[in-house]
């Protein structure tokens, strides 16, 4: 259980950005924050420039490549429908049964809801959808952190919560995390870490509970926790070899308000959802993403989340991959939570936060040269790790920011700027054929998606109004894949590494939460 | 549940990099044109013929045999899996529309274009009312009718007259008006043609002079000794597809009928067909002489003159004059 006190203390290990480090450091830093975008955008120079100069190449590598995605989606379909099921299994599992030959009544959950300016209805769904877990609420604590630069509304708003519900919980304390504190980025992440820190001071020591009974799990403040989770959750931490080397990770159903959103919301929701789920089938390439749970002991051994950087969800993982020399990794529960997909009170207003919420999320690339930086430096950590989490991250990201582009709009170059000569070629007649019917293939699997994911929400609304349109329309909305890979995909990526690339660090954009009024 | 064993997935993973490192250079060779000869187990370059059409719903036959159809939107045929080096006899049909024939050489790996002129077998020529009766209505004379000529008779009649007859795709000459300052001689001016740079470039004896000099996208024709001489004024490299082989393209092709041809224009819409007259036919001919052009007739009379304005063709034949949409 031990951490790597020494590694700790190394300026990489704490380092948001190059710019937090010095010397030989930041440059090397630098220069790894340089590479995800070079490489993404060295992939499509790579392609203009063939489909230039060498357009039978660009052809011969764009028909590879719609194979390769063939391929990879047959392969991805076979983790998502795994996971479809056992999701569904762990759902109908009583966990309550499976847990009564193992002693966790020492155990307490500590939840964190860090908020902002959102609603009382936001705000006091999750605190309510705690009450409704099948759990011993003295053993739940409730943390709702608050921000003092959000003003005093938020936190009376809070103050009510905590009145209100303060007796149901072992312990409800609400935090107020100052503004402007030197060296913190404002973000979920330095609010959690005082939020965690307020807690240990206020409630763990002075009720003398041990660090190591204690699970936090970092909500969102939509985070709508099923009515099992923290049952399923107790279960996996305590049947998990070498508990306290590991996260939990459920699955983010982006369903609070599925039937309010408008059909790009939802399948971007869905999509981002059903990548976590294929992630649940490939631990090894599962990092924690928004909610998530980690033992209270080694969190307060690192000093909580990172509070200089976006991204803390899943720096998190790499800050305890790094304190355990690499003894680290996430634990898939395959259990959901339920959290809001994006919804604005106009449609263009949906769609510019659907963006900055993907642009948000792919900036996780900030933690490839955090890895990178560290594999480096780190030398407890065995090469043969190092090279396969490198690949992992970088494939990914990769993939992310370049795969929709050459397959939905880069694969015609050749035929654009390949010259008279190429365009007789018999190649240059099959490029688009090819292409397409591999994309017919592969996009055959949507139905397949679109099957899932009415398993997945939740009943319709009463007060909706056609009923059977709206069926419809949430089972033909797949057809906007294409559009939304591209738009809320592989660009917002870009645009995320295209920032490292030149050192233009973003920062924290809160995703307003937003409910329709029409109930 | 237990997820997925790292087991089955390597097993998954396997698989699909199997199919992918076998599949990958036959998908590669099928798209270049490559196709396993089963009787010898080899490999075989083929070629195909892609039909360009702007009519819908075309059947394709090559050498005879049916092989497809273009379909309501998407119109245009590819015709694959041609053995190369071979000369293919294609024939296009459409139900009420004039056959299209043309004899191509497939080469191996690459794709010969064409692009069909159908004619319907009845073009719907209406003919334009020379005159019409006009009765005087005035209450306090004794009603009359007098014939008159059609007002729609007078404006077409009038696009058949030297003056107004230019094509829109005539090439007008600009003139500069050169003065001599000679202080000896007494002041003369001379009339210099100005010649556009695309046509200079083309290096074409006396192009100022040439008859009924007329240009649509960069195609450039003329009427000379009652044949329609056709020459590419863009770059080389963008040399429309029926002017080239595989080694070379032509400088020019030369479109010549039994009779001379008296008058032509391009084709609406298009720069590699025209519309032309002789003594007594109108045509439409293709340029693309790589085989035999295709030659169909619009209309027939004793000595008609047509005018074209955007899809609408005009034809005069004696004082009868007609309408028709091509």
């Amino acid at each position: 259980m031990n951490v790597n006190e020494e590694y700790i203390k190394s300026p990489g290990f704490s380092a948001g950005h190059a710019f937090h480090l010095q010397g030989k450091d930041r440059k090397l830093f630098r220069l790894l924050e340089i590479l995800p975008g070079a490489l993404s955008w060295g992939t499509i120079l790579i392609i203009v420039i063939l489909s230039i100069f060498k357009p039978v190449w660009a052809a011969f590598f764009i028909i590879a490549f719609d194979l390769y995605w063939l391929l990879k989606t047959i392969h991805l379909s076979y983790h998502h429908r795994h996971n479809w099921k056992r999701l569904l299994h762990n759902i109908k599992v009583d966990w309550q049964e499976q847990l009564k030959d193992l002693k966790y009544d020492h155990l307490y959950h500590m939840v964190i809801l860090p908020f902002y300016k959102e609603g009382r209805e936001v705000v006091e769904e999750s605190i309510v959808s705690l009450l409704k877990t099948k759990y011993d609420k003295k053993k739940i604590i409730v943390v709702l952190a608050g921000e003092a630069r959000a003003g005093e509304e938020p936190w009376a708003l809070a103050q009510e919560m905590k009145y209100k519900y303060e007796s149901e919980f072992a312990h409800f304390i609400t935090t107020r995390h100052p503004a402007d504190i030197e060296g913190e980025m404002a973000g979920k992440g330095s609010n959690i870490s005082y939020a965690a820190e307020r807690a240990r001071v206020e409630v763990l020591d002075p009720n003398n509970i041990p660090y190591e009974n204690v699970l936090v799990s970092a909500f969102d403040v939509d985070t709508v926790a099923w009515e099992q989770y923290l049952l399923c959750l107790t279960w996996h931490f305590l049947t998990t070899e070498d508990r306290y080397r590991a996260s939990y990770q459920p699955v983010p159903l982006y369903n609070n308000n599925i039937w309010e959103a408008p059909a790009v919301s939802r399948v971007a929701a869905m999509s981002s959802t059903f990548w976590q789920m294929i992630q649940q089938e490939r631990p090894e390439k599962l990092t924690t993403f928004s909610s998530h749970s980690v033992p209270f002991s080694v969190l307060h051994k690192i000093g909580y989340w990172q509070k200089n950087m976006v991204s803390e969800d899943s720096r998190i993982f790499w800050n305890l991959f790094f304190a355990h020399d690499g003894h680290y990794k996430v634990v898939p529960i395959s259990y959901p939570v339920s959290m809001d997909a994006n919804l604005a009170p106009t449609f263009w207003q949906t769609m510019v936060n659907i963006y900055k919420q993907h642009r948000r999320w792919s900036w996780g690339v900030e933690n490839v040269p955090y890895m990178l930086f560290n594999f480096i430096k780190h030398k407890k950590i065995s090469l043969r790790d190092k090279i396969k989490y490198s690949f992992i991250q970088l494939e990914g990201f990769w993939s992310l920011a370049t795969n929709p582009l050459v397959i939905l709009l880069l694969g015609w170059l050749p035929l654009i700027l390949g010259g008279s000569e190429f365009r007789t070629t018999i190649l240059s007649y099959n490029l688009p054929i090819i292409t397409r019917n591999l994309m017919i293939l592969a996009m055959s699997g949507l139905v397949m998606s679109a099957i899932i994911a009415f398993t997945l929400i939740p009943k319709m609304p009463e007060y909706i109004k056609f009923k059977k349109l709206k069926w419809f329309i949430m089972g033909a909305q797949w057809f906007l894949i294409p559009f939304t890979i591209v738009i809320f995909g592989a660009i917002p990526g870009l645009d995320s590494q295209t920032r490292l690339m030149f050192g233009k660090y973003m920062g924290f954009w809160v995703t307003p939460k937003h409910r329709s009024d029409v109930k | 549940m237990k997820p997925l064993s790292k087991k089955s997935r390597s097993t998954s993973l396997i698989v699909l990099l199997i199919i992918f490192v076998v599949a990958v250079p036959f998908l590669l060779a099928y798209s270049s044109g490559y196709r396993l000869d089963f009787s010898d187990f080899t490999f075989e370059k083929t070629g195909g013929v892609f039909i360009h059409s702007d009519l819908s719903e075309t059947k394709v036959f090559i050498n005879g045999e049916y092989m497809e159809a273009g379909g309501l939107f998407l119109k245009n045929v590819l015709v694959q899996n041609l053995k190369s080096n071979e000369t293919y006899s294609i024939r296009v049909e459409k139900e009420g529309y004039l056959p299209w024939y043309k004899n191509l050489l497939v080469s191996p790996n690459l794709v010969t274009e064409a692009r069909i002129l159908m004619m319907p077998i009845e073009i719907p020529f209406e003919q334009i009312e020379q005159f019409e009766w006009v009765t005087n209505l005035n209450p306090n004379i004794k009603a009359t009718s007098t014939k008159k000529v059609t007002s729609e008779y007078e404006d077409t009649l009038d696009i058949f007259t030297a003056t107004s007859s230019l094509s829109s795709n005539a090439i007008v000459f600009e003139k500069e008006i050169i003065k001599s300052t000679s202080t000896t001689a007494k002041a003369t001016s001379t009339t210099k043609i100005i010649i556009p740079e695309y046509l200079e470039k083309l290096s074409i004896k006396d192009i100022e002079n040439k008859k009924q000099l007329k240009e649509n996208s960069k195609m450039i024709a003329w009427l000379e000794n009652g044949n329609v001489h056709v020459v590419w004024s863009g770059d080389y490299e963008s040399t429309p597809f029926f002017m080239c082989d595989t080694e070379s393209c032509k400088e020019k092709i030369i479109i010549s009928l039994d009779t001379d041809i008296s008058y032509f224009d391009f084709y609406p819409n298009r720069n590699d067909a025209f519309v032309v007259a002789t003594q007594s036919h109108i045509f439409a001919v293709e340029a693309d002489d790589r085989s035999e052009q295709n030659l169909q007739t619009i209309f027939k009379g004793k000595k008609p003159e047509f005018r074209l304005d955007d899809r609408t063709i005009f034809v005069k034949d004696g004082q009868d004059i007609y309408k028709a949409e091509i």
